[in-house]
């Protein structure tokens, strides 16, 4: 993957390689990209972190936590708190057909107006299309998610062999806050007199290709069905392509 | 259905202005057919057979005197004007025999403010009742809230008769066609990634449950399902179809025709089947 993306792995994750076919942790995949050493939180984010925690983080990785947090208002502020200003978050979290997988399943919407609601910066969404039965083994497409098009009411569905995620990620900086309540930016742009963001696409995955179709009338805006142009895809078995 | 199985009191708060997708006359028909005499305070200066009525004149007609609303804005001409986000004011506190979230919870970021508020204002005895976006429904709001949410918090916090209703409708013409309700039951459908749904389908979650003198509100819970059965199930709108479908590899047992609830066609004829 390093290889087809042009990266050099950096020494620190070279030490001691585990056996080839073994998956490896993200405390790895952060020594290899020159990161230094991972910490893990397992405090509890319905709380207040210690203050102690304040501003310590270049980068805070959610790679499926926050839909277990009953007080999700917490949560996301203990994450901006624990940032760096310049430091990123990154959020991978169930969107659609992830029923009781966590207590809710994220919009998009809901960390785009989070952060923007809080003055972050590079705030950047991409949707995750996987399959149903064995997520894990096949070929995930993704794409970006633009929320000028994508942002009104019931944008996406998909079908029942489909499951939606996303990767959330944004960047803070000095002037940044964390304790700002969004309000949904669609019924802002509604209240506003403002386009209503009328995009409706039925989202299908096929292991060759993105699906994407769209249903609402009309058009959303020019060229919006450019925007499934898939930017990545990952193959998840044994080759592990990318 | 809900009122038949356990009759609800008032006094009665909605969160936001909602109407039913049924005129004055549909309504009537389907009291009928539930077999509950309307309260004559609802049949006071009737609407128009054709126009949708309000919450307001449906829990007249259940005879659960008159609905207050409560709203982030005046703008609709709400009676109490409280952001969820926040604590709501202290004399809001044990007021309501039923609390209406229609759609409210899913559009409030702080969750567990919005949760307790709930839970602080309603009665010992009161129910809270809330219809939100489950799946198929991105972007209607912050989240789509799972059964979970509200089994675990209800669950946590000591509330009785939990119940949970999923409400599989049509993508296309959704106020006008086949509906499917089937019953939640936590104890098949608690795990991860357990009911999925068409391109065709969005599903709502129809969950209730009642406060007694010793629950508390600020209990926070912890997923009770994480890991889960291994039970997954796909669930359809429209009267043609199976409602539920078992997809999972192993059999969850003989439950799942229990889950199957009753179809409402609110078509031409807005007719109500128990199934």
């Amino acid at each position: 993957m390093f290889e087809s993306l042009g990266l050099r792995p950096h020494t620190d994750g070279l030490a001691d390689p585990p056996p080839g076919k073994a998956e490896i942790d993200f405390a790895r995949v952060i020594a290899l990209l020159g990161l230094g050493a991972l910490q893990t939180l397992d405090a509890d984010l319905n709380l207040p972190v210690p203050p102690e925690l304040a501003a310590r983080f270049g980068l805070i990785v959610d790679g499926g936590t926050m839909e277990y947090v009953f007080d999700i208002r917490q949560g996301m502020m203990n994450t901006a708190a624990m940032l760096r200003a310049g430091g990123r978050i990154v959020h991978v979290s169930p969107v659609n057909n992830h029923v009781n997988r966590g207590f809710a399943q994220r919009s998009p919407t809901f960390y785009h107006d989070y952060y923007v609601e809080n003055g972050f910066d590079d705030v950047r969404g991409i949707m995750m299309v996987q399959p149903r039965s064995n997520t894990l083994g096949r070929r995930w497409n993704m794409f970006q998610y633009d929320h000028v098009t994508l942002g009104g009411v019931n944008s996406m569905f998909c079908s029942e062999e489909t499951q939606l995620g996303v990767y959330f990620t944004a960047r803070k900086n000095a002037a940044s806050t964390s304790d700002r309540i969004p309000v949904q930016s669609y019924f802002t742009r509604v209240y506003d007199g403002m386009d209503a963001l009328p995009g409706q696409y039925v989202i299908t995955y096929e292991p060759a290709q993105l699906n994407a179709r769209q249903i609402s009338d009309p058009e959303p805006r020019s060229g919006a069905v450019a925007l499934f142009t898939p930017i990545w895809s990952l193959r998840g078995d044994a080759g592990r392509d990318s | 259905m809900e009122h038949l199985r356990a009759p609800f009191a008032g006094p009665v708060l909605s969160y936001g202005k909602q109407a039913m997708n049924v005129g004055y006359d549909g309504t009537l028909k389907m009291l009928a057919t539930l077999g509950i005499v309307p309260h004559p305070d609802g049949m006071v200066d009737p609407p128009p057979p054709d126009e949708y009525i309000d919450f307001a004149r449906l829990f007249r007609l259940l005879g659960l005197g008159e609905l207050q609303t409560l709203d982030v804005s005046a703008y609709e001409g709400a009676e109490i004007i409280a952001d969820l986000n926040l604590p709501v004011p202290l004399e809001l506190t044990s007021r309501f025999g039923l609390i209406v979230d229609g759609g409210t919870m899913e559009h409030v970021f702080d969750i567990r403010q919005g949760m307790k508020n709930t839970a602080d204002m309603l009665l010992p005895g009161g129910r809270a009742v809330h219809i939100s976006p489950m799946n198929n429904y991105v972007n209607h709001g912050f989240v789509q809230l799972s059964p979970s949410l509200y089994q675990d918090y209800y669950a946590a916090n000591g509330f009785d008769d939990l119940r949970g209703i999923v409400i599989a409708q049509p993508r296309a013409e959704i106020l006008s066609t086949d509906w499917n309700f089937v019953e939640y039951d936590h104890t098949t459908m608690c795990g991860e990634n357990s009911i999925f749904c068409s391109e065709e389908t969005q599903m709502a979650i129809y969950f209730s449950a009642r406060k007694n003198a010793a629950s508390t509100s600020d209990r926070v819970p912890a997923q009770s399902s994480r890991g889960g059965t291994g039970n997954q199930f796909v669930i359809s709108h429209g009267a043609g179809q199976p409602k539920i479908q078992q997809i999972s590899e192993h059999d969850p047992g003989p439950t799942v025709p229990a889950h199957e609830l009753v179809h409402v066609g609110f078509g031409s004829g807005r007719e109500l089947h128990r199934l």
